[in-house]
């Protein structure tokens, strides 16, 4: 006889009752999980997407802190009109971490903007490189989420949760994608060069999915990564000879104990990888083999723009190699970085110096590679900032409303999409979740994001949760 | 039918599936987990000489339905190696081993069993897992990361209840209500923190409500997890899709907790306000970490220093003190520069000089003059005339002028009240009054707040969309229901009560099944923390149900429990299989064989300590944090607070575990997040596990210390000794031929010849033998 639970186990899932039979939609059926085509010796071998799309790899542009979106790229000239009045009742209120916006004077901006490219889209001053690339840029300008708060708002912005202990985007990408860089780690994270970020590492952890997935700080000085300098005095060919004896260990001992366990063989191989790593990790961060041309491009040459210029050619560098995504941080959260409390504008002016050249130059670089067609490049911030003023010329955190742009990866730029209420407090068109931004990134990767899933506390978890219906991906690609 | 809009449609197959099942009765029974654990018989079974404990009847019942033979029984070394690894989370020393292979006497193995199970060892190695599943960590994470310097008691709670053989239903009741049912027993309030080393985020404290319902929710979700198996965590945004737990019944159990909050108890005494989880202790951990080294410091100028800080620490914190010391200081600075001062006039007055040295000197006297005047300015309180005056000024010349004049004038200070002449001596002997005091670490516990929460059912589990109001009840309707008119104050007894009874169904299925899960590596049901229909069915439902009930009837022993399983054959067999075997049952889920795992981070940490002879065993107290470099460092955001290398060579329950930072050395092992109660570890494999342990300092320092230890043990005798020495103390074995032959001809090729004497030439030579060990499968896999 057929049992009740025969029966659940044929149609796919195991179920609790009748009533819930609209759930197998949603969680089972459409369920094609990576995680069955994954290589217990390799997991990272790389794989087919769920459908074909021509970005293959993600250069995530991170400016923590929460740069002010009315001082980037969302003009709001009513609120330049109304500065230093009260915000009008009929714009509601919002939760801010300082400040009641209520009681706050509005605070114009004195940000000019400019019209840029074929497209007019809106660039503002302080992004004067940038502003040459306007027609690669899809701009959404109607982002939000809930989390007020910088760790929170991080983790919203790269793992889709405001508390910690879910995978990062580049996680469920390389989970779902597998790696095209034999040599390296499939997803590298180059923060500031103190390695400070007030969210932390679960800002590119994996989260409950298997840790081959997380993301591996790079150091641009120094040693790039944790460990892979040999000790003082260990040559590489002593090196190789330890390994030598103690693989020869490992393959006998496979022999004698006819053990089956994919672990002993797959840690043979990561033995292998590693020493692999210690000459390509380094080959892949030595931007001195690049061009003096190319070095200054990134703006090497500047004080100001040296730190991020060389993430982000190291970037480049990497998903050149096959790293299939790249988080570019820019500062910690910090009011000395993105977090501008007290001063919109010169902050805004005073960061944007740092990233704006080497931002552009990796756009044009990656283009006249031939690599944008195949990177996304995304940039972010973890929330925006409040129309209204605070000690007193500063904004606070705005989750409500604030942009991100998309550029590559098969976009088709020169785009605006969405946007915020005439003060720039919230969206309020086309409105953007993390979840949807989230979702278009993974589409524009070829993976549906309700169809990567990872079985966890009884749950097939998702990158999106229960949201990214608004998925961009489409429009995007599209004239 | 689903509703066409939500997706596709049934398909015929399924359709004409459901059919089938219509038409045989439709048969529905409850979820096997919860209705009452029944004891089954033992089964039958053909190779009856197999069975040694009734754990193996039913392994065997099923291999013999399956056609598998077991595999055969481990050599003796293997066993005790991975019997010692198992329960104490350390390798056998070579002579544990060798008197176990000798021991011909009946019983061996059951007498090694019982020794081991007596050992402290044991229950830092088993109170570990306990860790995991209590999400248990030392601050609570995000961007603040509050310090929780009162964690490590809870941590020694767990070790010692493991190491006591509490039985498990008086541990689960003392952690979910130790506070309610033995108010005067300080170990059961200490095991309410159970609840009170959850992660925090501070900016919830900001948000009226927040942090309440965010440990609410930490409450009930690790509840569910640890105790039940179950995962709550789904039903608090809608009614559970798979198991028959309601939004409603959700917050039900969220009310049980409606009439708690953290309080901080320090020397007996509870602090009031309750917010605990708010409180930063950094400070009392660093203040505990220098009494514990000026207890044990020997040299006197040492001593000193760390009395001082401890004197320090003190004084910080109280306002009269550090004002009495502070004015006392800057008084002695301005005596200094009169005494300067007087010199240096007195010096010119004994040797007139020519003009151009007089005006120079002349200088410098004014200089002195305007320092003087500077520290008299010190002395006087921000809101003094004298000091309004001086900041009236905004010449430069005017106010060199001023303080110079200030200086002449005050060339004969008076001493202020209560003047110490030395602060230092003053900071040490405070220092010392306050070396054998109690400690200022608070006990974080679980208590009663004055007005209970009112707990309401959130829309999607969103603290802005509040309904109607929840009663408190069990979430689950297995067995009673709260009885109504219990107090408040008897809501989580009633809790405790209802999960370690011997009729909730799951209790005793769970921790059972986690026993075996962290003997075998794989549970009986592989799901241990989802018990629900989600969860996987157990691969021997009647080995549980068997297990279960005897556990009970054994009042709930862990230690009977072990001893149950470890002398079965089941756990006995060698971990190698034929090849017939292992095509007929790849994932091992029949037991038919030993299945070799990884060591976890902190057996790896301990088990390398072990071998080259750096643990300190000294259990319990203040979490460790090995000093990191500089490299080691990134993505700290906050202060580490180092222990010294004597403190930081004890074993890896004791680091220090930041949420918000991960310890780096073994980070790469597969570490539990701490965020939500962890059932069962990730074994994964990756590059960082491997230059870990070939290029970080910690294990490099380990295989050195490893080379010393043996050219210490080897002196005067042959390098083959020294080899044959060394596989001892790292596989508890002797050494093959041909693995001899091959670290020989490792040592030739560094032109050392095997036939000498060991000397300190070998020394790089052998350091590199006992790393390339060291990366040795068979050193780091229990098998």
């Amino acid at each position: 006889m057929i049992s009740r639970r025969h029966w659940l186990a044929q149609t796919g899932c195991g179920m609790g009752a009748w009533a819930l039979l609209d759930l197998l939609e949603k969680d089972c059926l459409a369920a094609t999980l990576p995680a069955s085509n994954i290589q217990p010796a390799n997991p990272l071998l790389a794989r087919r997407p769920h459908f074909s799309t021509k970005a293959k790899s993600v250069i995530f542009l991170m400016m923590a802190g929460g740069p002010s979106q009315m001082e980037t790229f969302d003009p709001k000239p009513l609120l330049t009109q109304l500065n230093g009045q009260r915000l009008p009742a009929s714009f509601g209120t919002i939760a801010a971490q300082f400040t009641d916006i209520t009681k706050q004077p509005l605070l114009g901006t004195k940000m000019k903007f400019q019209r840029c490219g074929q497209s007019g889209i809106p660039i503002s001053e302080s992004f004067p490189h940038l502003q040459l690339h306007a027609d690669k840029l899809a701009v959404i300008r109607s982002c939000y989420h809930d989390a007020f708060n910088h760790s929170p708002a991080q983790y919203v912005l790269t793992t889709g949760q405001s508390r910690m202990g879910y995978p990062s985007i580049g996680a469920w990408i390389t989970y779902g994608l597998g790696s095209e860089a034999d040599n390296l780690p499939a997803m590298v994270v180059l923060t500031e060069p103190d390695g400070k970020l007030k969210g932390g590492t679960p800002c590119w952890g994996n989260g409950f999915l298997p840790a081959i997935y997380q993301g591996a700080p790079i150091q641009s000085q120094g040693t790039p990564i944790l460990y892979l300098d040999r000790p003082k005095g260990i040559s590489s060919v002593t090196q190789r000879k330890v390994l030598d004896l103690s693989q020869w260990f490992n393959q006998r001992h496979a022999e004698q104990t006819l053990v089956a366990s994919p672990e002993l063989d797959s840690r043979i191989a990561a033995y292998e990888l590693a020493f692999r790593m210690q000459t390509a990790a380094p080959e892949a961060v030595g931007i001195t083999q690049e061009s003096t041309a190319t070095r200054q491009l990134y703006g090497l040459d500047d004080d100001k723009t040296r730190d991020f210029g060389t993430r982000c050619l190291i970037a480049r560098r990497l998903v050149e190699r096959g790293v299939r995504f790249v988080q570019v941080i820019s500062g910690s959260g910090d009011s000395k970085d993105w977090d501008h409390h007290d001063d919109a504008y010169d902050g805004t002016f005073r960061q944007a110096r740092k990233v704006d050249r080497p931002i552009a130059a990796l756009l044009h670089d990656l283009d006249a590679r031939g690599l944008l067609e195949q990177t996304i490049v995304v940039w972010s911030g973890e929330f925006g900032r409040t129309p209204t003023s605070q000690s007193p010329n500063g904004r606070d955190h705005n989750p409500n409303g604030f942009t991100l742009w998309m550029a590559g990866g098969g976009i088709q730029g020169g785009k605006i999409i969405g946007a915020t209420d005439e003060v720039g407090l919230r969206a309020v068109e086309d409105k953007v979740h993390m979840h949807d931004a989230h979702a278009t990134i993974l589409s524009l990767l070829g993976l549906d994001h309700r169809k990567l899933t990872y079985l966890h506390q009884g749950r097939e978890q998702r990158l999106t949760d229960v949201g990214g219906e608004n998925d961009l991906a489409s429009r995007l690609v599209h004239a | 039918m689903p509703p066409s809009e939500k997706g596709p449609r049934l398909s015929t197959d399924e359709i004409r599936l459901i059919q089938g099942w219509i038409h045989q009765g439709a048969e529905y029974s409850e979820h096997w987990a919860f209705v009452p654990v029944r004891r089954p018989p033992l089964p039958d079974t053909a190779r009856r000489a197999w069975v040694k404990s009734p754990v193996d009847a039913f392994i065997l019942h099923q291999l013999e339905n399956a056609r598998i033979r077991p595999a055969p029984l481990a050599a003796p070394e293997t066993l005790i190696r991975r019997i010692t690894l198992d329960l104490l989370g350390l390798p056998p020393t070579p002579e544990e081993v060798a008197a176990f292979v000798k021991d011909r006497v009946p019983g061996a193995y059951e007498r090694l069993v019982d020794r081991l199970l007596a050992s402290p060892r044991y229950g830092e190695r088993w109170g570990r897992h306990w860790l995991d599943i209590a999400r248990y960590a030392d601050s609570g994470g995000f961007e603040t990361d509050l310090f929780f310097a009162h964690a490590w008691r809870f941590r020694d709670y767990v070790i010692q209840s493991f190491n006591t053989d509490k039985p498990y239903d008086q541990f689960v009741r003392e952690q979910i209500a130790g506070d309610e049912l033995y108010p005067d027993n300080r170990e059961a309030l200490i095991a309410t923190g159970f609840y009170t080393v959850g992660p925090v985020l501070q900016e919830s404290g900001m948000v009226p409500g927040k942090l309440e319902y965010d440990h609410l929710t930490d409450a009930v979700d690790t509840t569910g997890s640890a105790f039940l198996g179950m995962t709550l965590g789904c039903a608090r945004c809608h009614d559970h899709k798979y198991d028959p737990i309601s939004q409603k019944d959700y917050f039900g159990l969220q009310a049980m907790f409606s009439a708690s909050d953290q309080f901080d108890v320090v020397n007996g005494i509870r602090k009031p306000g309750g917010r605990a989880s708010l409180n930063n202790t950094l400070q009392e951990h660093e203040m505990e970490q220098v009494r514990l080294r000026a207890r044990r410091e020997l040299n006197p100028t040492e001593r000193q220093k760390l009395l001082k800080q401890i004197g320090d620490f003190h004084i910080r914190r109280d306002k009269d003190l550090s004002r009495r010391v502070e004015v006392s200081d800057r008084h002695s600075a301005l005596l200094n520069a009169l005494d300067r001062y007087r010199n240096k006039a007195a010096e010119m007055a004994a040797e007139p000089l020519n003009r151009n040295a007089e005006s120079s000197s002349k200088g410098s006297l004014d200089e002195l003059l305007i320092e003087i005047g500077k520290r008299t300015l010190d002395l006087h309180e921000k809101e003094s005339e004298l000091r309004q005056t001086f900041a009236k000024l905004e010449n430069p010349k005017e106010q060199r002028q001023f303080l110079i004049r200030l200086g002449q004038e005050n060339r004969n200070p008076t001493k202020p009240d209560s003047y110490l002449e030395d602060t230092g001596r003053f900071r040490s002997e405070i220092g010392l009054r306050n070396l054998d005091t109690d400690s200022a670490i608070p006990v974080r516990v679980l208590g009663h707040r004055e007005k209970l929460l009112e707990i309401r059912l959130l829309a999607r589990g969103e603290l802005e969309k509040p309904g109607e109001k929840v009663p408190p009840g069990f979430p689950l309707k297995l067995a009673a229901s709260l009885k109504a008119g219990t107090e408040p104050n008897r809501w989580r007894s009633e809790l405790a009560h209802w999960i370690a009874q011997p009729e909730n169904p799951l209790t005793a299925r769970v921790i059972v099944n986690r026993i075996w899960q962290w003997h075998f590596g794989a549970g009986l049901v592989r799901t241990p923390n989802d018990f629900g229909i989600r969860g996987e069915r157990p691969t021997h439902p009647e080995l549980l149900e068997w297990l279960a009930s005897e556990f009970l009837e054994m009042e709930w022993s862990l230690k009977r429990l072990h001893r149950l399983i470890l002398i079965s054959n089941t756990y006995q067999m060698a971990s190698a299989g034929d090849p017939e075997i292992l095509a007929s049952d790849p994932g091992n889920r029949l037991f038919s064989r030993f299945q070799p795992r990884r060591l976890e981070a902190e057996i790896i940490w301990d088990t390398m300590r072990s071998i080259s002879g750096t643990l300190n065993t000294e259990m319990g107290g203040l979490s460790m944090a090995p000093p990191l470099d500089e490299q080691e460092q990134i993505g700290n955001f906050l202060k580490w607070p180092e222990s010294t290398a004597e403190e930081s060579s004890r074993r890896a329950v004791y680091l220090l575990i930041r949420r918000s930072f991960r310890f780096p050395v073994l980070s790469a092992f597969d570490l539990p997040d701490n965020i939500s109660s962890c059932g069962v570890r990730d074994i994964t494999t990756i590059p960082n596990q491997a230059l870990t342990l070939l290029n970080s300092r910690t294990f490099q320092d380990q295989a050195r210390a490893f080379a010393e230890r043996l050219l210490k043990e080897s002196r005067d005798s042959s390098y083959e000794d020294l080899i044959r020495r060394m596989w001892r103390h790292t596989y508890g074995r002797g050494i093959a031929r041909e693995e001899l032959e091959q670290v020989l001809r490792f040592f030739a090729e560094s032109n050392i010849s095997p036939s000498a004497n060991v000397s300190e030439e070998c020394w790089p030579v052998l350091e590199n033998l006992c790393l390339a060990v060291f990366n040795t499968n068979e050193l780091i896999f229990i098998q």
